[in-house]
């Protein structure tokens, strides 16, 4: 058992990885390699969670997340790319700043985990918590806060649609870490994502980078 | 099986059906049709006892708020197809009416199921559904403001997926009715469920500081839109999020949810007096009452039946100031109140409406919006909670006086130098009266015994 927790925690680690990754690359192309890269490391590890678990649904899971969120949505955003999608970039993005301020949040986020989340996983009783991973808790948090990082600080609108997609990735992560969710719910949320990156789709039809305009200040 | 069962099968087709109507030239009389059919069958839907019917349930708040979304869906549907008129046979049009529909689903299913990871995706499903119906005029600023709260509002409320999780965690079940007859013990666990709960579907209500995306989509909107958002899918978030509570709830969280709702308070106080634009003005108090209705609603004991006052009132004042907004808007060409004057003798019916809905949502006596917020009052001062009840009075006072002064500005200003009548399409006129005259009957609603 031990050493399927090691393979989980890897799993997870690598996630931690691509959040990273859609932090530092300054071409928007690599925004979406991260959403698919990232949901096939959620799929391996939802699948292999089901094997080991024997749970069907875990195992419908994995092939509806790589499916809907990985393949479909991957493809829908880079139909609004133009032919020269390899060369667009972010602008007013500079990476050492980027790196500074991820790095700042991921010290930040550890520190409100050991103070205040890790506390509460202590507290809860031996029947509760014995199915939870305090590591892949801990890995999800991370992600959640890399990804409204993302959502917060950037203009291009695929990077801020990345950095909503690593939330749900995340989310989904805390789930199979804490207590999976039925699989009716699970796969609800997912259509419903990939309704929204539909709709976001549509919203990418004018400008790719989100202004400010007087009309909407005050 | 149950005659409300079918009932609420049938709410929940009708929207949808009618959202197929896109594919047809007649979709305006089929959509008015479809949503007055609806609101006939809510209606039969009061004769309903509180109990769960298969997968949903009908209780004391929401089937008040089920007759709240179809009325005011109803008056949306009456009032877009004159006030995009310009728009009429374009298939633009018809999709804006395609997804009303949809969206009026979504909300109507977050009230009525009866699971609390179904609520959330009704929730999130009426983001997806309405972000759309923001652009229909394709302008910069509404691509922008959709966008933004597209974003902010998903992500936001994933954040309440924690609280799902947390609760199915605890109880086991995700059935509403199932947790809450289990009753609980305070736990941290579901105070982080209560407060996570709070940060994702606070985000949608627009608590402070979850709200920003709140007076961009108002205030770029259709106003049929703008009513819709702030008469009803708010408060529809605001009843998903009292399930939630009544799940987690303990001192603490109770604390935590009260220095929300209180900074949101503030906040609208300070930024209400710097207005200049109308439907932005009308958007931060859509705010104000929200709070409110979250602070009744997790009050309970007379500050819920205050809650369910301010809901009904809210709904359909809100509604016939964002209709009078939007008529204003159609024929000065402006949202900005300074360049707004003479209103009373170039708009006689608008500017009564508005001078009307304006008194309504501020809370001024004897409307039942000022009833309700007394109910608030004084049930938290029997819960000993006076601090908030002096900080609650303050922000009303200066909310108030700041819609009050602006709206008496633009009616009453320059009037000397108005030579002529603006000819308001008589549909409009007609939904921002009616709308104003159900807010004002809503008094009687409660004088007869039904909430």
């Amino acid at each position: 058992m031990m050493e399927s927790n090691e393979f989980f925690y890897m799993i997870a680690a690598l996630m931690l990885f691509t959040a990273f990754w859609a932090q530092v690359g300054s071409y928007v192309i690599s925004k979406i390699q991260v959403i698919v890269v990232q949901t096939s490391l959620l799929t391996i590890y939802t699948f292999i969670s089901g094997i080991y678990s024997l749970s069907v649904d875990l195992i419908v899971l994995a092939f509806l997340i790589i499916f809907l969120r990985g393949i479909l949505t991957a493809i829908i955003l880079l139909r609004k790319f133009p032919e020269r999608r390899q060369l667009v970039r972010e602008k007013s993005t500079t990476m050492p700043s980027i790196l500074i301020i991820s790095v700042a949040v991921l010290v930040f986020t550890l520190i409100v985990y050991q103070l205040v989340i890790y506390p509460i996983i202590l507290s809860l009783n031996t029947g509760i918590a014995s199915g939870v991973k305090a590591p892949i808790i801990a890995i999800a948090f991370i992600m959640v806060i890399q990804g409204l990082l993302l959502v917060a600080t950037r203009k291009n609108k695929v990077t801020q649609l990345t950095g909503y997609i690593e939330v749900e990735n995340a989310m989904i992560l805390m789930s199979l870490g804490i207590f999976p969710l039925p699989l009716v719910v699970e796969l609800s949320v997912l259509l419903d994502v990939l309704a929204l990156v539909i709709v976001a789709s549509v919203l990418l039809s004018g400008s790719m980078t989100s202004e400010s305009l007087p009309e909407l200040i005050g | 099986m149950s005659i409300f069962v079918y009932l609420i099968y049938l709410l929940f087709f009708i929207p949808i059906g009618i959202s197929f109507a896109y594919f047809t030239n007649s979709f305006q009389a089929i959509s008015k049709v479809g949503a007055l059919i609806e609101v006939v069958i809510a209606f039969l839907l009061m004769l309903a006892p509180f109990r769960t019917y298969s997968y949903f349930d009908v209780n004391q708040v929401n089937r008040v708020l089920v007759i709240s979304v179809t009325m005011v869906y109803l008056m949306a549907v009456f009032y877009a197809s004159k006030y995009h008129s310009e728009l009429s046979g374009d298939t633009k049009l018809s999709l804006h009416y395609s997804l009303m529909h949809i969206f009026t689903f979504t909300m109507l299913f977050s009230l009525l199921i009866n699971d609390f990871g179904l609520m959330w995706i009704g929730i999130e499903a009426t983001t997806a559904s309405s972000a759309l119906l923001l652009i229909i005029e394709r302008e910069r600023n509404q691509i922008e403001a959709a966008w933004r709260y597209m974003l902010i509002v998903s992500s936001g409320l994933t954040l309440a997926i924690l609280s799902i999780i947390l609760i199915y965690m605890n109880y086991h079940t995700l059935t509403v009715t199932q947790a809450l007859n289990m009753g609980h013990t305070p736990s941290l666990l579901l105070s982080v469920a209560g407060v996570t709960a709070l940060v994702g579907f606070g985000t949608k209500i627009g608590i402070f500081p979850m709200h920003t995306w709140l007076p961009d989509a108002h205030g770029e909107a259709p106003s049929e839109i703008s009513a819709m958002f702030s008469g009803i899918l708010l408060p529809v978030a605001a009843y998903v999020l009292y399930r939630f509570y009544e799940a987690t709830y303990s001192v603490q969280v109770t604390q935590i949810y009260i220095i929300f709702i209180l900074a949101s308070l503030v906040f609208v106080a300070l930024v209400m007096p710097s207005q200049k634009n109308i439907k932005r003005m009308f958007a931060y108090s859509t705010m104000e009452n929200m709070a409110l209705i979250t602070l009744g609603l997790i009050t309970g004991g007379l500050a819920l039946v205050g809650a369910l006052l301010i809901i009904l009132t809210h709904a359909f004042a809100k509604s016939s100031a964002f209709f009078s907004s939007g008529n204003i808007l159609k024929l000065y060409g402006t949202k900005d109140m300074t360049k707004i004057d003479g209103l009373r003798d170039r708009m006689p019916l608008t500017s009564g409406t508005l001078i009307g809905s304006s008194l309504m949502v501020t809370g001024a006596p004897p409307f039942t919006i000022f009833v309700g917020e007394l109910l608030i009052i004084y049930q938290l001062f029997v819960t000993g909670n006076i601090a908030d009840v002096v900080i609650m009075v303050i922000c009303l006072f200066i909310i108030s006086l700041s819609v009050m002064y602006k709206v008496s500005s633009m009616v009453f200003n320059g009037n000397d130098s108005v030579k002529h009548r603006l000819k308001l399409d008589l549909t409009q006129g007609i939904v921002t009266v009616t709308s104003l005259l159900f807010a004002f009957s809503i008094i009687f609603v409660y004088l007869g015994g039904y909430l």
